[in-house]
This record gives C-alpha cells, sequence and structure tokens, in this order.
C-alpha cells in the first residue's frame, strides 16, 4: 500500500493553495482566458488583482501559441533578454490578431491576393498593407504559356512599358515591436515566381526597400533602384524562345539603418521587344517573411547611416485606408504609329 | 477490471479501468507501478462529491473514439462561444463553487477534454458581462 502511494505521490501536480489551504483556481482563470474572445480580456484586467496577475507576459505568450501566432525564434528572444529586452507578446497578439496576420510566420502575404482589383480592396481595407499597380494585367490562367504541371493558377503579366506591383507592409501593425527592426534588424525574404512567354523577350525587376514611419510609398520607375542602404534588386531577362520555367527568385536584405518601420515589395517587368498585348515578363506568388540569422548582432542605433531614397518618395496624407488608384502617367504614342511589330 | 480510488475524505470508489483509464495520472501509474486487486490508489487532492461528478462524467465518455488525442483538440478554434455538447451543458449545470472544484481535479486527475470544456462553460458564462458583473459572480471563488 505504502509503495503504490509513494510511487503515486510522485506523479502528483501539488494543487496551488491559498494561505488559508483553500486551492487558488490560478490555473482554471489561465486556461478560462485562453478560451475567452480578445475583446472581453481588455475588461478582465481590471476585475481584481487576480486576474491583473493572470493575464501577464506568459499567459499572451500562451495566447499566441494557442492561436497559431508564430513567436520570434526563441535564440532571438534569449538574445534580447541578454541585452534588457522582452518580447511583449500582448503587442504581438494585439496586431495579428486584429490584422489576421503571423508576422513571424512562412509569409506575411499569405491571404494577399493576386488580382489587381481584389488586391487593391484587401488592401485598402487593412491598416498594414498599401498596394499600387500600374500597367499589369491580371491572367487567370497565365496565357502564352505552355502548360506545365507546376504553373500557378494565376499571375499579373506586363506589356512594352515598364509595368509594376507595389506593396508596402507595415512591420509595427504586424506585431513586429520597433526595437526588434532597430536592434535586431531581421532579415527581410522576399520569394516571387515570374516567367516569360516563351515567344517574346522580358526583363524583369524585384526589389525591396525599406521606408520609415512617416514615409509613404515610393514612385516606382522600372528603372530606379533603391539606394544602397535602403534596399536591394534584383534583374533577370530573357532572350525570346528562351523556354524558360517559372521560376522562384529569393531576394534577401539585411543591414539596413535604425528606424525602419515598413518594407516595400516591388515587382516590375516589360517585354524586351515592345509589342502591344501583354508580351511582358509574368510574376506572381510572392511571399514576405522576416528572418534572423544562427549569430545575432545587437546593433548600436547609429551603427549604419540612413542615406535618402533614391526615388522621390510619394507623401501618404488622409487615411491609410485609401484605395490607390494608378494613374496612367505614360504619354499617349502618337497618333498613326503603332507599337506592333511583326513577328518573323 | 476494477480499481478503488480513496478521496481526499476518505471514500472508496471502485470503478471499471475503462472509466479512470481516461485519466492521464492513473493511467501513468498502472503502466509505471504494479497495483494489484488490493490496491487502493490515493487521491489526497479530490473530495468525494467532486470525484463523484468527475466519475459520471468519465463514465458518460469512457466509449468515446480514442483518436490520438493531441493539444489541439482542446484548443478553439474559432471565435465565439465555446461548442459544448448539449449532454456536457447540462453535466455543468451546477455551482461555480462546484464548477472550479471540477476543472481543478480534470486537471489534477490530467483528463484534458474535461478541462477544455469546463473552462469553455466558465468562458462562455464571462461572454457579455461588465467587471462589475464578473467580480460579483466569480471573485469569491
Amino acid at each position: 500500500m505504502e509503495r503504490i502511494k509513494n510511487a503515486f505521490l510522485s506523479f502528483t501536480n501539488p494543487m496551488p493553495r491559498g494561505p488559508n489551504n483553500e486551492p487558488k483556481p490560478d490555473f482554471a482563470w489561465f486556461e478560462i482566458f485562453l478560451r475567452c474572445d480578445y475583446e472581453e480580456l481588455k475588461n478582465m484586467s481590471e476585475v481584481c488583482r487576480q486576474f491583473y496577475h493572470i493575464l501577464d507576459a506568459e499567459f499572451w505568450r500562451s495566447r499566441c501559441l494557442m492561436d497559431g501566432i508564430d513567436l520570434p525564434p526563441q535564440h532571438v528572444i534569449e538574445f534580447a533578454q541578454k541585452n534588457d529586452k522582452y518580447v511583449d507578446y500582448l503587442y504581438l497578439y494585439h496586431y495579428a490578431h486584429k490584422n489576421n496576420v503571423n508576422p513571424y510566420g512562412e509569409n506575411l502575404l499569405r491571404d494577399a491576393p493576386v488580382n489587381k482589383t481584389t488586391a487593391a480592396n484587401f488592401a485598402g481595407a487593412s491598416d498594414w498593407m498599401v498596394y499600387e499597380s500600374r500597367g499589369c494585367h491580371y491572367e487567370e490562367p497565365p496565357e502564352g504559356y505552355n502548360a506545365t504541371p507546376e504553373m500557378p493558377e494565376s499571375c499579373l503579366a506586363t506589356s512594352f512599358r515598364w509595368g509594376h506591383r507595389q506593396l508596402m507592409v507595415d512591420l509595427t501593425r504586424c506585431g513586429v515591436e520597433p526595437w526588434i527592426l532597430d536592434y535586431l534588424r531581421p532579415k527581410i525574404v522576399v520569394e516571387e515566381l515570374h516567367a516569360p512567354r516563351h515567344d517574346c523577350g522580358a526583363i524583369y525587376k524585384l526589389k525591396i526597400a525599406m521606408r520609415k514611419e512617416d514615409e509613404g510609398m515610393p514612385r516606382v520607375e522600372g528603372d530606379l533602384a533603391p539606394s544602397e542602404k535602403r534596399g536591394t534588386v534584383l534583374t533577370k531577362q530573357y532572350e525570346q524562345w528562351a523556354n524558360q520555367p517559372w521560376t522562384t527568385e529569393t531576394l534577401v536584405f539585411e543591414k539596413y539603418p535604425a528606424g525602419m518601420r515598413k518594407a516595400t515589395v516591388v515587382s516590375c517587368a516589360k517585354d524586351t521587344q515592345f509589342w502591344a498585348g501583354n508580351f511582358g515578363m509574368k510574376f506572381t506568388g510572392t511571399k514576405l517573411r522576416l528572418a534572423f540569422p544562427d549569430e545575432l548582432h545587437w546593433y548600436a542605433l547609429d551603427e549604419i547611416v540612413d542615406e535618402p531614397a533614391d526615388e522621390q518618395p510619394r507623401n501618404v496624407r488622409g487615411p491609410f485606408r485609401s484605395l490607390r488608384i494608378p494613374l496612367p502617367t505614360a504619354a499617349p504614342l502618337p497618333r498613326g504609329s503603332s507599337p506592333k511589330r511583326v513577328n518573323l | 477490471m476494477s480499481l478503488k480510488l480513496e478521496t481526499s475524505d476518505g471514500e472508496i470508489f471502485t470503478v471499471p479501468k475503462q472509466v479512470i483509464g481516461q485519466s492521464g495520472l492513473v493511467s501513468t501509474l498502472l503502466a509505471d507501478a504494479d497495483v494489484g486487486e488490493d490496491g487502493v490508489i490515493p487521491l489526497p487532492n479530490v473530495a468525494a462529491p467532486i470525484m463523484r461528478k468527475v466519475l459520471i462524467w468519465c463514465s458518460k465518455h469512457k466509449d468515446d473514439p480514442k483518436k490520438e488525442e493531441t493539444e489541439e483538440d482542446n484548443k478553439p478554434k474559432e471565435k465565439g462561444p465555446v461548442a459544448i455538447p448539449a449532454w456536457d451543458t447540462e453535466f455543468f449545470k451546477v455551482d461555480n463553487g462546484v464548477l472550479f472544484e471540477i476543472v481543478l481535479a480534470a486537471n489534477y486527475l490530467q483528463i484534458p477534454r474535461l478541462v477544455h470544456l469546463g473552462c469553455g462553460i466558465i468562458s462562455n458564462k464571462l461572454r457579455g458581462k461588465t467587471s462589475e458583473e464578473i467580480k460579483r459572480e466569480f471573485t469569491i471563488v
């Protein structure tokens, strides 16, 4: 009997008890709060001191995990603690939950549509994304491309002038605290699929540009590159009949100055044979994520000196939810001239 | 096979293994220690009235499909009230004090599904109440 009792008691969790040995159901409230709506919890910490103490960092960390919101990597959290900085899990939960994003997950753009109109509406209804496109044409499925099993369902296609699609993501409104951007400077990793039509040469540029809190979307021209301190660009060009399959390009930007709060992803493309119609490079499947190296560095705020961006920043005044309507800026072709070239 | 359980107030319950097998605590003990026919398992953290309620729940649910119960199954997926089956809703129509004791006992006995349902019921009760109302109704516990 004693043997069983001893064996058994070694498994038991001690019941948390108050000063008079009454059971204190802190654990129960913790579990209950995990199941309450976030909006209800705002008032809970004011009900009594017990609740206030239960709704602490540990709670919000659990709540993030429960709701499928990824945390920053463990080694990042520990490194920050060594530098006396602590991840605010309530901040993370608040924005991730409110905006339905997962900032430390696989893809911040997980829910962003490819279709221009749907995407513009999506961004307009959010307070963390701004969207702009010009000179792109939505195709579902991609046209003029020999179907392969790996072909994406839809894409944006471009024409004989530079067309572009630009997304600006406010990382702080996705739940990434400003100090993480200033002292840890996570890498910005962008992946995108692109392909030319098989019958036309084409060129494509993928750019990342960082913006400060009060800076709006940069003006986009095909050839414009962000300044070295603020961003990076890659270029891909193919000849006619290159038979290039859909390829994923990965672009990484790190080592940016302090004060950056937003990441802009720009995809620009066109054809190289000046044909009417949508014969330019196609792109789709854009992904954006943050990455931390294994060896972390704690940046000093003045460690990388900021440079003004090369592009002329456009001021974004007015409600953040404004729908961006692309304005035609190219002059119309003179009458009588035709962009059509004969395909020999 | 039946097992004997002794509560904190000295009462002894004889229960079929299949019923109390849902308790992670008891299952672990059975796997690791040798409990003979006359062995009585002491449960110093659960009183008889609460044990009675827990056993009623376990009896009802003893035939529940034993799929691989992961953490995911007992987490709320959707916003809004936690879904509680009808029988369990009736089962949980008790005093708040008893409700908490059941949840605490379920946690102690490691019955995740019962913890989830009990906490779900309470979180549903909190829905739509003001701070004052919650204070009045719950903070005596």
